[in-house]
């Protein structure tokens, strides 16, 4: 008994197993796969300058690229173009800008560098030369000669013909402004981004043994003992605000003795065995004090081309940026400014330990802040910027975070985040570029767990790319680790917006009808499988034959809808790259609702319990051929699978907005090659087989009137919701708005709001408005054509029998195209 | 004509209790009246309701090698077992057992090669066996059992009038609540009589002209408001 019980058990199970789409994962996973080649193929996103196209590393995540919240740019080489421009200097107060003066204009993009000295010579000039010899020197530069192919030599060689290469963009820029001397190079400190700051020790022709040191004012200032200090403070602000980069430089002569002494602790720390690291930094910050202000450099990056525009673009579709830089804050906000990620009218509230005292704001905030950070004396900001409007709150959230980070992420979290996930946009000041990805962390994390984007170029973002959920990488100057480590890259800040808005758009759609569409068919295919075992004393006989339950997911339907993963476009991608606000539409996972799910599903019992009590009352004992014969059980499970293919191909045919031939010959090319499959399983005695109980069932079918009938009247009835819910959502918007997350009926409304031309390239979309829409059949003419010869057939038939009257042909025959592919395929 | 004969009033009734396998079967004769008569050729059906011969025990055992007449396999399975012929002069319905040729099937008044009369025949290409072995979709079912041709064209094939049926009731049905019929039936093209179609035809026709007037009414009411959308492709 119980063993009976089992064994009913796993053939219930084999039986309905089909309801879980097996093959949908491999569907999904080809769709992922070729679909990211429409990525590559762009050739909107191929940048002429550098030749590179986007690459993608990952299929796995293009869905999500419709799904983006956040999105954490790096600044410098993505924002801005990394192509450094030097601007000016400032020595001892002084301020030289490099031009050459012709005819009375200023050039700007001069090759050489022409100083308007408006200084006065004498003690300034030392200064200058040991300003310059330090921008000389202290730099990793490495030059590479023309003529050797991969002579890449260590050295501080200056000369013309060469090209440079170095980790830092800002110092080619400023090595080919100043090519002069030759030092004899003693020892490197190197840069890093904890101290954001690096020195040379040198020995110059005569002797003399200098420390050179440039890094971010921030980390000179402290160390600097003389100089003129607050001019040229005063000099470095200006230009950051003004969204220069800005380097300070100082130096220190050292003696000998000195000299040796620094030698000895770093060949000490260099050795180390353990914490080296820690130890190196000791030494540095032992070495690196007591400086002499030389001046400041600035240097321009500009903001790449259309940055502006995609940063607007990317908001007005509901995504938050963050911008997340190194720089000065004042250098960021520039910037931010610049690529209209602030606006005019923002109100910058800042929250940072100075303004705190100042404006006491948010004192909540700051109180948790301060008591986390003040040890460390470091500067937490929290720049709070927002309009009166609800829905466009601005924060800007600045923080500076030194070393100690993870702890005062903690405290960013408690604090800046609530008020942040509020905003649309966001700049992360963090003086350590290593812990970008904090941030980023804290936001993926965040309680409503949002779908992060991190696009970045460098070395230094790797981390943060690593950490979103998907990870952008510019194929930028500062190598490739970057667009190495990410799961896509793109050659400019700008492709981003058609990637997001265009492809991710489409890949989500794409995807989500995928999905939906194959639980809807598999649950079409089992559902009557399910109903009939009612009917057969629930002894889990198929309602189909095994042939037609095996192909069913392999070759009937499968094909169709892969194609339309990969083709469709509901909306044309240019009504989506110039109307972001579209992808609010499918944001927060809108297609993949439960309410969508629970659409689809009865959708899929309706049309299955269409199908099989179709076929059951027009089988209930009676007799449906010309020559008295019944049908038997395998005619009545083929009857319901002919409906079923049709109903679930042509289902897929309304969904499709985008029409290529290759859709024609998909869809059309299953339905016939499933007639075609069918006739000819069951119309060879096929030798391999030793039962054959489809042997003519289908043709005996096909002979028989009322399937014919009924065939057509269950296709009609099963795609009658859908057809009546796509015209009511569509001509009812007004009323029902809140029910529509539809992106097409949306494009529909900017069709009348903006430009009527947008939507003209989808021909199927009034196509279903109503059975009085000529449109509907004006897809293709032969369709047409056979559209009428059905009808021919319907009216001369049907009044011979029946008597009906003429009207009800007509009427439903504004549905029956759907009949047509049963024309083509006889 | 149902002629199961659970109603005590039925001629049937007294072979309710009869054993399946008592020689002489059973005979009961039904008396009917055919109130028009039928013209065209009539279509005699047998048929059967509750008897789940979709049972997937029942249509896996069909063995198409036996069936077509290939004597060396022995093995029939029950789907063949559970033959009910109501051939209503020898009316048979038996379970037998499995092993062919040797024995006489246990529960058939006779063995499988007297099924038919044609000598070279083994008794499985038979008309009634074949109908039979098509297994029918639902517990409900009809299966054609003879044809009665129209003989000329003046007369009707059936004229109105009292018949009866003598009925040799050989299988109960009553044990799984099963009835039993008999029905004539004339054939169109179109198969015989089902208003399902007709009256199906109807509905969803009225459904769609009146969802065309309501959508005509929406468009005209609310097209207006996006006569830009309208432009044709």
């Amino acid at each position: 008994q119980f063993l009976r019980a089992f064994t009913d058990f796993l053939a219930f199970m084999v039986l309905f197993n089909y309801i879980i789409p097996v093959s949908m994962y491999v569907t999904v996973e080809m769709q992922k796969f070729l679909g990211s080649y429409f990525l590559t193929w762009d050739e909107e996103m191929f940048d002429e300058d550098t030749g590179e196209g986007p690459l993608v590393n990952t299929s796995d995540l293009n869905e999500e690229l419709g799904q983006i919240e956040y999105v954490f740019t790096d600044k410098t080489g993505t924002l801005t173009e990394n192509n450094m421009e030097f601007i000016e200097c400032c020595i001892e107060g002084h301020v030289y800008v490099p031009h050459v003066i012709c005819n009375g204009q200023i050039l700007h993009d001069c090759t050489g560098i022409d100083m308007i000295d408006s200084s006065p010579g004498g003690s300034g000039k030392e200064r200058e030369e040991l300003f310059f010899r330090a921008l000389c020197l202290c730099h990793t530069v490495q030059v590479k000669d023309d003529d050797s192919v991969d002579g890449l030599k260590k050295n501080q060689l200056s000369r013309r013909s060469c090209i440079y290469i170095s980790s830092s963009p800002d110092e080619v820029a400023l090595v080919e402004g100043i090519q002069r001397y030759v030092f004899e190079l003693l020892e490197v400190l190197s840069f890093d981004s904890v101290r954001r700051r690096m020195s040379v020790i040198v020995k110059s022709s005569t002797g003399d043994i200098f420390l050179f040191c440039k890094g971010a004012d921030s980390s000179i200032f402290p160390r600097v003992k003389e100089g003129k200090i607050d001019q040229i403070r005063s000099r470095v602000e200006r230009n950051a605000v003004e969204g220069l980069r800005t380097l300070c430089v100082a130096y220190k002569k050292l003696t000998a003795e000195e000299y040796s002494n620094a030698q000895k602790l770093l060949q000490n720390a260099k050795l180390a065995l353990q914490d080296r690291e820690k130890k190196l930094a000791e030494v540095y910050e032992k070495i690196e004090r007591d400086f002499i202000l030389l001046g400041a450099t600035a240097v321009e990056d500009r903001l790449q081309e259309k940055a502006a525009d995609t940063i607007e673009a990317l908001q007005k579709a509901g995504i938050k940026v963050w911008v997340l830089t190194g720089d000065k804050m004042e250098t960021a906000a520039a910037t931010c400014y610049a690529c209209k990620l602030f606006r005019r009218n923002t109100q910058i509230l800042e929250l940072t330990t100075k303004k705190i005292e100042e404006q006491s704001l948010h004192d909540v905030l700051f109180d948790l802040s301060k008591t986390v950070l003040r040890h460390n004396g470091s500067l937490t900001r929290d720049t709070f910027s927002g309009t009166n409007k609800p829905q466009c709150t601005f924060i800007q959230l600045t923080a500076e975070l030194e070393p100690e980070a993870a702890v005062q992420a903690n405290a960013l979290k408690e604090t800046g985040l609530d008020a942040a996930e509020n905003c649309s946009c966001s700049a992360a000041l963090i003086f350590n570029t290593f812990f970008f990805f904090q941030i980023v962390k804290l936001i993926k994390l965040s309680k409503e767990h949002p779908i992060t984007l991190a696009i970045g170029d460098g070395a230094n973002d790797v981390s943060m790319i690593l950490e979103a959920h998907v990870g952008i990488g510019i194929i930028g100057k500062e190598g490739r680790q970057a667009a190495r480590n990410s799961d896509y890259a793109i050659p400019k800040f700008k492709h981003l917006k058609k990637m997001l808005l265009v492809h991710g758009h489409f890949y989500y759609v794409r995807i989500s009808e995928l999905v939906q569409y194959f639980f809807y068919k598999n649950v079409c295919f089992i559902f009557p499988q399910f109903l009939y075992q009612f009917f057969c004393g629930f002894s889990q006989q198929t309602l189909y034959d095994t042939a037609y339950l095996t192909l069913y997911n392999i070759s009937f339907t499968s094909l169709p809808i892969l194609l339309y993963g990969l083709m469709e476009q509901h909306v044309s991608a240019d009504t989506l790259k110039r109307e972001p606000s579209l992808y609010r539409d499918v944001a927060k996972n809108a297609l993949l609702r439960w309410r969508a799910f629970i659409y689809w599903t009865f959708l899929g019992v309706f049309d299955a319990v269409v199908f099989f009590f179709g076929a059951y009352f027009l089988f209930d004992n009676t007799v449906v051929t010309s020559n008295g014969q019944m049908f038997g059980n395998w005619t009545f499970g083929t009857l319901v699978f002919t409906v079923l293919v049709f109903t679930v191909t042509l289902k897929l045919a309304l969904d499709t907005h985008y029409w290529t031939w290759i859709n024609h010959f998909m869809i059309w090319g299953s339905l016939v090659f499933y007639i075609i499959f069918s006739l000819l399983w069951g119309g060879i005695i096929w030798p391999f087989l030793n039962y054959q109980r489809m042997y003519y069932v289908f043709m005996q079918m096909l002979s028989s009137g009322p399937a014919w009938l009924g065939i057509i009247l269950l296709i009609t009835v099963s795609l009658l919701p859908d057809v009546l819910k796509k015209v009511l959502c569509r001509q009812l918007w007004p009323t029902a708005t809140e029910r529509i997350q539809n992106a097409s009926r949306h494009c529909r409304e900017h069709i009348s709001e903006f430009t009527p031309l947008a939507c003209l390239k989808s021909p199927r979309y009034r196509s279903s408005d109503c059975s009085n829409s000529p449109a509907r059949r004006s897809n293709s003419h032969s369709k047409k054509m056979m559209f009428t010869h059905w009808r021919g057939v319907d009216y001369s038939v049907l009044p011979s029998v029946f008597g009906y009257s003429n009207k009800h042909c007509r009427s439903s025959a504004g549905y029956r195209y759907n009949g047509s592919g049963l024309e083509t395929s006889v | 004509i149902d002629y199961t004969g659970t109603e005590p009033s039925s001629p049937c009734n007294k072979c309710l209790n009869v054993s399946w396998d008592s020689t002489p079967p059973c005979t009961c004769t039904i008396n009917f009246t055919l109130e028009h008569s039928f013209e065209s050729n009539v279509f005699m059906y047998y048929g059967l309701s509750n008897f789940y011969q979709n049972h997937r025990r029942y249509v896996k055992s069909r063995d198409d090698s036996q069936l077509n007449g290939d004597n060396s396999s022995l093995l029939v399975g029950i789907h063949a077992c559970v033959l009910f012929s109501p051939v209503f002069e020898i009316l048979y319905c038996y379970y037998f057992c499995l092993i062919l040729g040797t024995t006489k099937p246990v529960n058939w008044p006779k063995p499988v090669y007297m099924l038919d009369s044609e000598p070279d025949n083994n008794g499985f290409i038979n008309e009634d066996f074949i109908v039979w072995m098509r297994t029918a979709a639902l517990p409900t079912f009809r299966k054609l059992y003879r044809l009665i041709e129209r003989k000329n064209n003046l007369q009707p094939t059936l004229q109105a009038g009292k018949y009866s049926l003598d009925i040799a009731y050989n299988y109960p049905v009553h044990s799984f609540d099963g009835r039993k019929r008999m029905i004539l039936s004339t054939i169109s093209w179109m198969g015989g009589k089902n208003p399902f179609l007709g009256i199906a035809y109807i509905t969803v026709g009225s459904i769609c002209f009146f969802l065309g007037v309501v959508l005509l009414i929406i468009h005209h009411k609310y097209g207006n408001r996006n006569t830009s959308a309208d432009i044709p492709n």
